[in-house]
């Protein structure tokens, strides 16, 4: 899978062109407005993930001169900007999603598998990770070909976790990630505790492997061992 | 007290003390010219008197014997002398007159010569003078205060203008003052110090407002790039100690960008970026927030109890994302500052909407709370800027806004005002 990333920070370009390399994509780098200009007009990509303050012109005009050229992959905006306004421009002239700064790599990277996706009709619908299955457009979850029913956060963590593997994922990821700013309401993070405890136990009594790990004090690793 | 009234007491003190120095002076004055014209009198009486006594006619000192006095037979001639005397009338009425003695030889005999003039006719004129004197004294004033009234309604019109726009004056509205067109020299002046006054106030507050938003907007890229690698080392690190210092980093990191984020919507909201108006319904939104944070809710075991009076005057139009911020921090709050197994009520019609919550007893006033970066509890992690929000949006709808804490008990009164 082969990912352009639009953004002018140099330090933050090394970080997640690192991490997504590790997560197996091809990811491409424009530090300016005509560099990536130039980029999409001559490649293919199937992701593009653009920032809206960039030198020498708007991330916004990227957006759209990418739908210009009839690409099909998505369009992920990343921007310290949370404006309402951009948003909705940006998800106007037809970006997927909106991703504001800071934000979490686990974070981006479950958007971006997401989105791929949702684009990637022709392709395998389903997520499969050793004895799991999820059905992303039914929500459902069978482990060795048996239904776990499971509540609607509790999916979105197994989701999450499953889209994540092998990473530690810290406690502020994961409340980040299914809450978003609504965790600040939570005393304390036991609250994530008893969430994952319950999914761990519905998912272990149906499966013959542990894929919940805690790693002490941070919290979780996702494990197909 | 006004000016006007003010300048009127000036104007009738110094009227009335200069119209009682004239009085007296003039009284002075004119008493003076009839005591002299009597004395005048007097003298030109005592020539007649003397011819008469010398051709032996006593007729006047017999007939008037109080203005014509005479005794025979004195031993020298002494000098004139003029004094004031009392005399009981008839009518046993003190009568003041001015009397002249003399000593004239008359037929080689000295003659004492006491003439008398009343002084009751001096009196009446007198009388007179003062009374004319206070009428013209009313009527003066009188005249003073009318001209005074509508001279200086015409005069300070233009500074009461200037007056009434800096009233009006609102530093986050942007509508500037409108210049008063006046020909005096002081009220220009006047215009021209304020028009530039408000104008730098203007300025200064703008750049402050445009600093924090632009301050907070330049923390995000870093806090990115820091978040971005605590994820990356927490992948690279397995020793247990450096693990749970990342998770320190991330926690402060975590938070640092909360606060951060919560500063660049208070400063949105002040800067009223928020101007798309459409209509939304609040029962809805406090519906949609208490589903939210459901989740929560149920893990605090938190006892809802909702009154909800739709009425299409809910329905207004206003920005629906300020009505969304509000219900939010409202609602959190009473989430996050409540007790195990506590209560919510939440009480809405068109005229208020009222949120109760159990919790704990306040050791600040409340009102306190209102303010940027306030907390009851200095060390709680909350940013201390919900609040704030929420009374910036209270006052950007024009919505009063109550905070009561009773022992544990909590309730905020949104009064709408419509």
């Amino acid at each position: 899978m082969k990912i352009l990333l639009v953004e002018d920070e140099i330090s933050l370009v090394e970080t997640i062109s690192h991490y997504l390399k590790e997560e197996g994509y091809l990811c491409e780098i424009a530090t300016d407005y005509n560099m990536a200009i130039e980029k999409i007009g001559v490649y293919e990509y199937d992701c593009i993930l653009v920032d809206i303050t960039l030198p020498h012109g708007s991330g916004l005009d990227v957006v759209d001169s990418y739908k210009r050229h009839e690409h099909n992959g998505g369009i992920i905006i990343i921007s310290a900007k949370n404006s309402v306004d951009d948003k909705i421009k940006g998800l106007e002239l037809g970006a997927d999603d909106y991703l504001t700064k800071p934000f979490h790599l686990h974070e981006l990277n479950t958007r971006i598998k997401s989105l791929h996706r949702r684009l990637n009709f022709s392709g395998e619908r389903l997520i499969k990770l050793k004895d799991i299955v999820i059905d992303p457009d039914a929500k459902s979850v069978t482990v060795n070909d048996t239904m776990v029913p499971l509540t609607k956060k509790e999916y979105e963590i197994l989701l999450f976790f499953i889209q994540n593997p092998k990473r530690v994922l810290s406690k502020g990821s994961i409340a980040e990630h299914l809450w978003g700013d609504h965790m600040d309401v939570a005393d304390s993070y036991d609250f994530i505790y008893s969430q994952i405890k319950n999914v761990r136990k519905k998912i272990n009594s149906k499966s013959s492997f542990n894929y919940f790990h805690a790693v002490y004090g941070v919290g979780y690793k996702f494990l197909d061992q | 007290m006004k000016l006007l009234s003010k300048t009127n007491r000036y104007y009738l003190s110094s009227v009335a003390l200069l119209m009682t120095i004239g009085g007296i002076i003039l009284f002075f004055m004119i008493s003076g010219i009839i005591r002299n014209q009597i004395q005048k009198v007097l003298s030109y009486e005592v020539e007649e008197f003397t011819e008469k006594i010398e051709q032996g006619d006593y007729g006047s000192y017999l007939l008037n014997p109080i203005e014509f006095e005479l005794d025979s037979i004195q031993k020298s001639i002494k000098p004139d002398e003029i004094s004031d005397t009392l005399i009981t009338s008839s009518e046993d009425e003190r009568i003041p007159y001015l009397q002249l003695t003399t000593y004239k030889k008359i037929n080689s005999k000295i003659y004492k010569l006491t003439l008398r003039e009343s002084l009751i006719q001096s009196k009446d004129i007198l009388l007179g003078i003062a009374s004319s004197m206070t009428l013209l004294f009313i009527l003066l004033l009188i005249g003073l205060l009318l001209i005074n009234n509508a001279l200086s309604k015409r005069l300070w019109k233009p500074f009461y203008a200037i007056l009434n726009q800096l009233k009006e004056f609102q530093i986050r509205t942007p509508a500037q003052l409108t210049p008063v067109t006046t020909d005096v020299q002081e009220f220009t002046e006047l215009n021209q110090a304020i028009f530039t006054m408000t104008e730098r106030i203007r300025n200064d507050y703008e750049g402050l407002k445009e600093f924090t938003e632009n301050a907070s907007h330049e923390f995000q890229t870093p806090l990115a790039i820091i978040k971005s690698n605590i994820d990356w080392l927490l992948q690279q690190v397995s020793d247990k100690e450096q693990i749970l210092s990342l998770e320190r980093i991330e926690s402060s990191i975590n938070r640092m960008s909360k606060t951060n984020k919560a500063l660049l919507l208070l400063a949105k909201i002040e800067n009223r970026n928020f101007n798309q108006y459409e209509n939304a319904s609040l029962e809805s939104l406090v519906l949609e927030t208490l589903e939210s944070y459901e989740d929560f809710i149920q893990a605090k075991g938190l006892l809802i109890k909702k009154q909800l009076f739709n009425n299409q005057k809910n329905n207004r139009p206003v920005n629906k994302s300020l009505l969304q911020i509000l219900t939010n921090n409202l609602i959190s709050n009473a989430i996050k500052h409540n007790i195990l197994k506590g209560y919510i009520h939440i009480y809405l019609d068109e005229n208020k909407l009222i949120i109760k919550n159990s919790g704990h007893k306040l050791t600040v006033d409340p009102h306190k709370l209102f303010d940027r970066f306030a907390k009851d509890n200095p060390s709680s992690e909350s940013s201390g800027l919900g609040l704030a929000m929420v009374k910036q949006i209270c006052e950007i709808l024009h919505y009063d806004i109550k905070y009561q804490c009773q022992e544990n008990e909590h309730i905020i009164t949104i009064s709408f005002n419509l």
